[in-house]
């Protein structure tokens, strides 16, 4: 593999370019540009149909293809034809235009919910992490207790209570993913916490904000950007499930996992209404799946994911559930070790 | 610490969080709207019916009385009543045990083999077709949602070759036979992400003990390459996969309730799914206590499993 004695320079004497290297990187790895191509074209369908729905009341999709909102009952469960290229569901709506006005959804969830788990998990781990003692200790009980709620259940018990409905299943996936993203920072502060160049800056006397802010999350921001790419296949998976439950989208908005509910009942007639909107849940989690898998692959390997559940301070060497954080290792016998050095000492 | 006392204080560690499951279940299910009484009665019920069964249930109680009284009834061990089914919900979850555990069990059996093997040749195979190959069929296994799976699974083996039964369950103690033609969908559904988890899991972690100094040691040494791989390496690469083991099973329980709900098998997930339709605090509560439990009962005994087989561990 080409990429990966380049890799290996740059995680190891580059470390503080870190994110822009690693995105340079990305273009070597054909996991991440097939994964990349994918991710693109569904934000061009989400863009396309969002455009199409605010500015232009839906005529473009219904010029090249039909109003996905618009009922025929006489057409209702056509077979897929040149018409109706994925057929039509129980109103005789068009499944593909559904199915392009869905990936807006889709994308919407992702990203919102990731937004959310993101920005929360960062800013407790950090804190919890760079506080310690007691303040650590409430913390990452209150998120232990967040985490040991299977999330799908937590996840319908909250969609109960809200309501069903698109902004409350934001919110839901949001707070669901928030202890993940503040396990893996605080991980990550508390092995930087002890780094030299920290030190450094409090001898120099930097505030302790600055130091949290400009020597420690930065630093940290890698890990979770990984975590991040990763589980926004997770996300999007487990939105559609609840939309499938019926706990999450509701009709008449076009989403794959509330197009597939309807869809279990008219299997036996119908089976494209129902396989042609999990392709495509199939297809996007594939390609972020791709893309982040690749960017772990590009990233330092001293930064990938750590333990999922070190709450018990288990030291566990070499235990990083990561993909392939050592593939340059393995190639390239002469590149020195790099977990020897950082396994199981935090 | 000895083993022993390390044991003792996770289990004392689960009692908090535990606490804090039952606070935060409690405190959700009395923010839902609606009256759970008059979704059990109907439109228009008798005054007089729902007066008994609202102070049969103490919903007329202060709030803060109605959870000092759950949180008295938990720790004598009852984790709630269901008011729809008029009966213990620790009775309900221990009749519908028995399928899910079943499900998930089955799904442990063949998704851990399967992984194992794939992740180890995959990892022998590193960057050449065969670990391409495993890879992205890890990657895609990871990326099916097991709804669709089901439903696709449903349409090709049961409608239109019709193989296996579309839905339902039966006792493996009643008709293994019947019992094992029901399960293999549902099992199918539930074991792919799962299989695919842990083979990548299992690849990456032989990957890095086929990377560490003792393997070259060994091959400078002309050992087999064979017995490298599964007499040293993947003694070793087993070690991480035990933690993610007990972490699965939340993956697993979460499926249980889709998997459960499209093939219409009595177990827990579906009876949760009911209950929350239902709006039946008990059931909610209790569902969310019981997984809680389950959850950090796996973590735990996995942690233990760890810590008793790797003599490096420290417990503090």
């Amino acid at each position: 593999m080409s990429s990966e004695s380049s890799t290996a320079t740059n995680t190891e004497f580059e470390a503080e370019s870190g994110i822009v290297a690693t995105l340079k990187e990305l273009r070597y790895s054909p996991t991440a540009v097939s994964g990349g191509f994918i991710v693109a074209i569904l934000i061009g369908m989400g863009l396309f149909s969002t455009i199409d729905l605010y500015v232009f009341d839906k005529q473009l999709i219904t010029a090249l293809l039909a109003d996905p909102h618009e009922m025929d009952q006489i057409n209702a469960y056509a077979p897929p034809s040149a018409s109706h290229p994925m057929g039509t569901d129980q109103f005789g709506r068009d499944v593909f235009a559904r199915v392009i006005y869905g990936s807006r959804i889709a994308l919407a969830i992702g990203l919102i919910a990731v937004g959310i788990s993101f920005v929360g998990g960062v800013l407790i781990g950090a804190f919890a992490a760079y506080s310690g003692g007691y303040t650590d200790d409430v913390l990452m009980r209150l998120i232990e207790v967040l985490y040991s709620i299977p999330g799908l259940v937590l996840a319908m018990t909250l969609m109960a209570i809200m309501g069903a409905s698109i902004y409350n299943l934001f919110f839901a996936y949001g707070i669901i993913g928030i202890p993940a993203y503040a396990r893996v920072m605080r991980s990550e502060v508390l092995s930087i916490r002890e780094e030299e160049y920290v030190d450094a800056a409090r001898a120099a006397g930097l505030p302790t904000y600055k130091i949290l802010l400009r020597e420690i999350i930065p630093n940290g921001f890698a890990a979770v950007l990984v975590q991040a790419t990763l589980s926004l296949g997770g996300v999007i998976i487990g939105a559609a499930a609840l939309s499938f439950l019926g706990f999450g989208v509701q009709p008449p908005t076009a989403s794959w996992g509330r197009m597939l509910n309807t869809a279990q009942e008219a299997l036996l007639i119908a089976p494209w209404v129902a396989a042609f909107p999990g392709l495509m849940i199939f297809l996007t989690v594939m390609g972020f799946n791709m893309l982040g898998d690749g960017l772990r692959d590009a990233m330092d390997p001293k930064t990938s994911l750590k333990n999922s559940y070190d709450e018990d301070n288990l030291p566990v060497p070499g235990a990083d559930d990561s993909g392939t954080r050592t593939q340059t290792a393995v190639d390239d016998p002469t590149s020195p070790n790099i977990d020897l050095q950082d396994g199981g000492d935090d | 610490m000895s083993l022993y006392r390390y044991t003792i204080r996770r289990l004392l560690q689960i009692i908090p969080v535990l606490f804090g499951v039952f606070t935060l279940t409690f405190v959700m299910v009395h923010s839902m709207p609606g009256n759970p009484v008059r979704i059990l009665l109907g439109v228009s019920p008798s005054q007089q019916l729902a007066d008994e069964l609202i102070r049969q249930y103490g919903f007329d109680q202060p709030l803060w009385k109605q959870y000092l009284d759950y949180l008295w009834r938990l720790l004598q061990g009852n984790i709630g009543e269901s008011f729809t089914r008029n009966r213990p919900v620790m009775e309900l979850m221990l009749e519908r045990m028995g399928p899910t555990v079943v499900l998930m069990g089955v799904s442990y059996l063949i998704a851990l083999p399967t992984a194992l093997l794939l992740g180890v040749y995959a990892a022998a195979r590193h960057n050449r077709m065969g670990d391409h190959v495993s890879r992205f069929l890890g990657l895609a296994g990871l990326s099916t949602p097991n709804f669709w799976l089901g439903l696709m699974l449903i349409f090709l083996l049961s409608y239109e070759f019709s193989i296996f039964p579309a839905s339902g369950y039966v006792s493996p103690l009643e008709d293994p036979v019947a019992s094992a033609r029901h399960l293999v969908l549902p099992i199918l559904t539930l074991a792919t992400a799962q299989t695919a988890t842990l083979m990548r899991m299992t690849r990456s972690s032989m990957v890095e003990e086929l990377s560490q100094d003792y393997v070259e040691t060994a091959r400078a040494f002309g050992l087999p390459e064979r017995r490298i791989l599964l007499r040293h390496a993947f003694r070793n690469a087993l070690l991480p996969l035990i933690t993610i083991i007990g972490l699965q099973l939340s993956f697993l329980l979460d499926g249980s309730v889709v998997v459960e709900q499209i093939f219409a098998i009595p177990g827990m997930g579906r009876l949760g799914y009911n209950g929350l339709l239902d709006q039946d605090y008990g059931i909610i509560i209790g569902l969310n206590i019981f997984f809680a439990v389950l959850f950090l009962i796996g973590v735990l005994l996995t942690d233990l499993a760890y810590a008793y087989i790797d003599p490096r561990i420290r417990y503090d």
